[in-house]
């Protein structure tokens, strides 16, 4: 295969025969990669066990592991893919294709600025030069401190409240370029606390 | 308790509104998102900690939105038998007061939004009335809730119950008629009769499409099989849309009971709420709802003790905008990657876990219920023919009244945004309406007449969409804004067809190439063939809809798109790349400063120059004697200290004079005289362009010599006279006349100017006359003004000077008078009334006259001239500094006792400028000046109350610098020549834009920064009084080619 013209459509694995059957050993199976620490397996296990009724659970099963670890470890994928028997690569490819799911560490607080038309005309892109330059990082990354992690949301409708954007649980509407500093401040100083 | 009779129902009826009208005085606080992002949480538990405190009898309570989220947060107060407040914007501390004036007994009256005297109850068609028996009288500025403009023309429908009851508690949506009509389905209609009643309502998909709902429920009602799924659309990804989230978080039972019909209806026993991850709120109020319907029976086994089961399961969107296509969320929800799939066969057919599904949206079935229970006819009364009912939009963006609105179909666009939205923020002009999210169009101001409903908005190119609509001023871009669309679906599509993963690319490469003024003409025609392309040939409707944002501003804003290619202008300033950098913008004449910074770089000194004509026909003068405003904005500076631009410039006027020479050939000869009056930079700058344009231009001068303030106004140890000599033949080569001895009011006339055959005017006789002191003695021989004694030593005839003279003022005019008479040999004192920091004049050549031996005494000033027949010496008395006066400067104030009398023999008075005292006029009617004696024009068109006639410079705007003279030549030469050729005079401020984009040299950023501004070399202060000879020396051509490598080239930056 061409790696460089996969689009990641994902027609090849629709059309293989052996997709959802899993072809590993057994032996091979347990060398999942370890956890970081041993309660993770045990949350791991709870959230699957808690879809596993489900018909279609993957994504609620993957929603809750995002949002107890702010993202998708790797272990955390390797066992789900053991556990439900589907291939790491269709986890994967569903990992990837969804915005909501991280595939690397997140920082504590996930700081989401709206991009949606409505804040856009009201100066939203402003307000992500703002955020950018006071976290000294660029959207899609985390800060050093594991602190904060800054993403492009579209829409979160806030829309009549523009320029919006959302810290963790929290949603500020109307946001001044000059608030930014003040309200990175709030949840720094909650840290330190 | 299981619902299982009417009786039951009726009793929980009566529970909900007990809860709703508990009998005391209640508060509510609007508690959506919107209200809660706005402060409302706060409010809130303000009013719950100081009630809980005080004891107090009011009950507090929780609501939705009730769609006005410009005003929130919204706190509606229920005094009992009376009626019911609204109040807005409230904080903490209103909320506080508010709690104050019930426990007095009283109205709260600020903030008050609008009173409520009743509450409709949609389902069953009545109204409670809050008064018993009589509303009470209110001060009639307060407006009832239907005479608040947000509200009196809504219908409301899907909202029927937002911000009217608790969304947490099903017992109120029941108070309110809920489920009355899920239960009157099920026990005394038969599935038939419930889909018959659907089509006769005339019912419509309110997610876009707009495809009948009755005939959807119908197809998949007899399409084979037991199982089937209803699945309600709440992914709401459209960015600028919300109403969803609206209807979820304000009401989640009305969406629950339509669905519970259509499940009825179409023989569904699951259903699934896809509501996407953004909505926390939403989906833990479904949650809830979720809960108490089953526990009352109203979901599970044996609905109403009948054989229909139904239940509902939520499921989390992750983020795809994709999913809102029916068949990628089915692919969602059965847990795969959301990727649409061809139809047929259409999800009626085989849908979910390849059942036969039917997915309406959260508003479509928000209207179920109200229809069921209140007949097929009574709502298509609302609306019109091809579109019956209401439907929901979120106004948004640069509107007055932003919020939630329902609107019945087909109400014109212009009610819905000036009456319902209140106009537009600050005034300004509308500029397009953008419905349909990323896949609708963008509809101009021009065609505000159109209905909102289906076809309407589809025939302009645009489609209804879900319901966002955002409204645009002029500050928005339109190829920005396609733009953003594109890159919006570039970046969510999924990537399974060909046209629209790789077209929404190559729209989004070409939209790029445009905003960054790369673009060419024929980008237009690529994109539109690009933009059918993709239309006509994608999977889904994702694709089959994202070229309708660029294709429609290509429809109604080609023009804008042309001035971004053609004219590298981005008119609303949103493009970066075609704003200028900050020493362009800074420049009055728009010099494009980077890329002429940029070809000294490279060695090409003649290309820089004729670059630098474009917008500046004097570049050796300013190279010398400009006050450099671009060196203030210089990026550089930040770092270090800022570019050398003037003496960049300098050099390369100096390289080309010495070495070279640009002639310039004027455009084919126009019919058209023009008569320029003054040569100073002004005349010359107006005198210049109108050559270039093929006018035939005749400068006249009142002076034996050319050149005005230029000329007779600076000394030849700044501005050397071969420089300004070369400028003026550049000039002269392009054909200009020149007429000295030529005095408007004593040699020439407008009037008779007119009748040689001058078309048109421009009037740029400078400020000649110096203010007068009005003291004792001004008038004795050897006082003169600064600038007759700068024209006198000009002219080689300068008076003669022994014992000394004194210079009374602290503009630049009083220095380089001072500086000239040092250079003749005389001491020199400067008098200025307020302190040096104050001082107007260039600091540096403060310093420099200082270097040269120049005394200045600060905070002096004149009382009285001395002499008989001459001057022989001048009274001073010292100042101290007072108060600010409306300069913003400390007014000087004089102190008693301190008078001293300096032996002098000349008194040069240099203290302001104004125009020569003129009564100019043309057909007997008089020129209009201003109070200041100044000639009045508009401040954009430079033209005067005169046909034909324009003025510019400093006799309009008073003592200015010779930079923005320039632009006033350059403004005045465009505006005579579209009043030659007949086309109307630009309204607004042009903005200087990148002329060139020359590439950035191949350097470091790390060597850049190791290069300093180098200092410039200057004559020693004792050989520099020896003559008139040049002062500062100048760079020379290595530290020059270095100094342009330190450019940050801002012009390139993103």
């Amino acid at each position: 295969m061409d790696a460089s013209k996969c689009t990641g459509c994902g027609t090849c694995l629709e059309a293989c025969p052996i997709r959802y059957e899993v072809q590993l050993p057994a032996t091979v199976r347990l060398a999942r990669t370890a956890y970081g620490k041993a309660t993770d397996e045990e949350a791991v296990a709870d959230i699957i066990d808690r879809h596993r009724e489900e018909r279609g659970n993957l994504l609620p099963i993957l929603l809750d592991i995002n949002r107890h670890f702010n993202w998708l470890p790797r272990p955390a994928i390797e066992h789900v893919a053991d556990d439900l028997g589907t291939p790491l690569t269709e986890i994967l490819r569903v990992a990837s294709f969804y915005n909501a799911f991280s595939l690397s560490p997140r920082g504590k607080h996930i700081i989401n600025i709206c991009l949606g038309t409505g804040c856009f005309v009201k100066g939203s892109p402003q307000l992500l030069d703002r955020l950018e330059r006071t976290l000294r990082i660029k959207h899609g990354q985390t800060t050093k401190d594991f602190l904060f992690t800054l993403e492009v949301v579209r829409c979160i409708g806030c829309c009549a409240l523009a320029p919006a954007i959302r810290v963790g649980e929290d949603t500020y509407g109307r946001v001044a370029p000059e608030q930014v500093p003040e309200i990175i401040d709030s949840y720094r100083k909650r840290v330190s606390l | 308790m299981k619902i299982l009779c009417p009786e039951h129902l009726d009793e929980i009826k009566q529970r909900g509104l007990n809860l709703t009208y508990p009998g005391k005085v209640k508060i509510v606080v609007g508690m959506a998102t919107c209200g809660i992002s706005a402060g409302a949480d706060k409010v809130f538990q303000a009013l719950a900690g100081k009630i809980e405190e005080d004891g107090m009898e009011v009950v507090l309570d929780t609501t939705g939105c009730i769609g006005f989220c410009q005003k929130e947060p919204l706190v509606d107060v229920v005094y009992p038998g009376k009626v019911r407040l609204s109040y807005h914007s409230m904080t903490p501390e209103k909320a506080l007061e508010l709690l104050d004036a019930i426990k007095a007994g009283e109205f709260y009256w600020e903030n008050v939004l609008c009173r409520i005297d009743q509450d409709e109850f949609l389902i069953e068609g009545i109204s409670r009335p809050y008064a018993n028996p009589h509303p009470p009288e209110l001060p009639s500025h307060i407006p009832r809730y239907e005479e608040v403009p947000f509200f009196a023309k809504q219908v409301k429908i899907s909202l029927r119950n937002c911000g009217f009851i608790n969304p947490e508690r099903i017992e109120e949506y029941m108070g309110r008629g809920g489920y009355r009509a899920l239960h009157q389905a099920v026990t005394c209609m038969t599935p038939e009769e419930v889909i018959a009643e659907i089509k006769a309502s005339g019912l419509r998909g309110r997610g876009g499409a707009g495809f009948p709902t009755g005939q959807k429920w119908e197809f998949c009602r007899n399409s084979p099989g037991e199982v089937k799924y209803v699945i309600c659309n709440a992914d709401e990804g459209d960015p600028g849309a919300f109403m969803d989230r609206g209807i979820l978080e304000g009401d989640p039972h009305a969406v629950i009971e339509g669905m519970a019909i259509g499940a009825y209806a179409m023989g569904a026993q699951e259903g699934y709420i896809y509501c996407r991850a953004e909505y926390p709120l939403a989906i833990s109020r479904l949650k809830t709802a979720l809960t108490q319907a089953r526990s009352y029976g109203i979901l599970g086994a044996r609905i109403f003790n009948n054989p229909f089961s139904f239940t509902i399961k939520i499921r989390e969107g992750a983020g795809a905008f994709v999913c809102g296509e029916e068949t990628a969320l089915i692919a969602s929800i059965e847990g795969r990657v959301g990727e649409p799939r061809p139809r047929p066969p259409f999800p009626a057919q085989k849908g979910l876990w390849g059942k036969p599904t039917t997915i309406n949206n959260v508003k479509t079935w928000s209207h179920i219920a109200p229809i069921i229970a209140r007949g097929s006819d009574w709502y298509a009364s609302l609306g019109i023919a091809t579109a019956r009912g209401t439907t929901v939009f979120s106004l948004v963006g640069k509107v007055n009244n932003s919020g939630l609105v329902e609107i019945p179909l087909g109400m014109p666009l212009k009610e819905l945004i000036y009456d319902i939205g209140g106009g537009i923020q600050d005034n300004r002009m509308l500029k397009a309406v953008q419905t349909g999210g990323p896949s609708g169009g963008c509809i101009p101001a021009t065609l505000l007449d159109t209905p909102v409903e289906y076809e309407s908005l589809a025939k302009l190119g645009s489609i209804m969409g879900s319901g966002g609509m955002i409204v645009m001023d002029q500050g928005t871009c339109m190829v920005d804004l396609a733009k953003y669309f594109i890159s919006f679906t570039m970046e969510e599509s999924c990537g399974k067809c060909t046209p629209c993963r790789e077209g929404t690319q190559r729209l989004l490469e070409i939209l790029t190439t445009i905003t960054e003024g790369r673009g060419d003409v024929s980008d237009l025609e690529a994109l539109e063939d690009l933009a059918t392309y993709i239309k006509e040939v994608s999977l889904c409707g994702l694709g089959a809809t994202a070229p309708n944002p660029v294709l429609t501003t290509l429809k109604y804003f080609r023009e804008e798109y042309l001035k971004h290619i053609v004219d590298r202008q981005c008119p609303a300033r949103v493009c970066r790349r075609l704003s200028p950098a900050p020493c362009q913008f800074a420049c009055p004449a728009g010099i494009d400063i980077p890329s002429y910074i940029a070809l000294i770089a490279q060695g090409q000194y003649e290309e820089a120059l004729e670059l630098i004509q474009e917008d500046n026909p004097l570049p050796g003068v300013c190279g010398y004697a400009c006050t450099a405003p671009c060196e203030v904005q210089c990026k550089r500076g930040v770092i270090d200290k800022p570019v050398a631009i003037k003496s960049l410039k300098r050099f390369v006027a100096d390289f080309v004079r010495q070495n070279g020479s640009v002639f310039q050939y004027p455009a084919p000869p126009r019919a058209g005289k023009v008569a320029v009056i003054g040569s100073g930079p002004a005349g010359l700058s107006a005198a210049y362009y109108l050559a270039r344009e093929g006018y035939q231009v005749t400068v006249f001068e009142a002076l034996p010599v050319v050149g005005g303030v230029l000329r007779v106004g600076i000394p030849d140890f700044r501005l050397p006279q071969e420089v300004l000599d070369f400028d003026l033949q550049t000039i002269t080569d392009l054909g200009v006349e020149f007429k000295t001895h030529s005095r408007l009011g004593r040699d020439i006339f407008l009037d008779s100017l007119r009748d040689q055959g001058y078309q048109a005017f421009f009037l740029a006789i400078g400020t000649p006359n110096i203010t007068r002191l009005d003291i004792e003695g001004e008038d004795l021989p050897g006082v003169m003004s600064g600038l007759d004694f700068l024209r006198q030593v000009s002219l080689g005839r300068p008076p003669t000077l022994e014992k000394g003279v004194v210079v009374i003022g602290g503009g630049n005019v009083a220095i380089d008078a001072a500086r000239s008479a040092i250079r003749l040999g005389s001491s020199v004192t400067v008098l200025y009334r307020r302190s040096e920091a104050e001082m107007p004049a260039y600091a540096e050549e403060v310093a420099q006259a200082r270097e040269e031996g120049v005394i200045f005494r600060f905070l002096t000033q004149p009382i009285k001239i001395l002499g008989e027949d001459r001057v022989t010496g001048i009274v001073c008395q010292s100042m101290e500094l007072g108060k600010a006066d409306s300069s913003g400067r400390r007014r000087p104030i004089p102190v008693h006792g301190s008078e001293i009398v300096l032996r002098v023999d000349g008194v040069i008075r240099a203290i302001g400028q104004m125009p020569a005292l003129m009564k100019f006029s043309m057909d007997e009617e008089p020129l209009r000046v201003t109070e200041r004696r100044n000639i009045w024009t508009d401040p954009v068109t430079l033209s005067t109350n005169l046909p034909g006639v324009f003025a510019g410079g400093d006799v309009v705007t008073g003592p200015a610098t010779i930079v923005e003279a320039v632009w006033a030549g350059k403004q005045a030469a465009r505006s005579i020549h579209r009043y030659l050729q007949g086309m109307p005079l630009e309204e607004t401020f042009r903005i200087p834009v990148p002329r060139r984009r020359v590439a950035p040299p191949e350097i470091s950023d790390e060597e850049r920064a190791q290069f300093l501004r180098p200092d410039i070399a200057r004559k020693r202060a004792m050989e520099r009084i020896k003559d008139f000879s040049l002062v500062e020396l100048g760079l020379t051509e290595e530290q020059c080619r270095q100094e342009a490598l330190r450019c940050l080239r801002c012009d390139l930056g993103g």
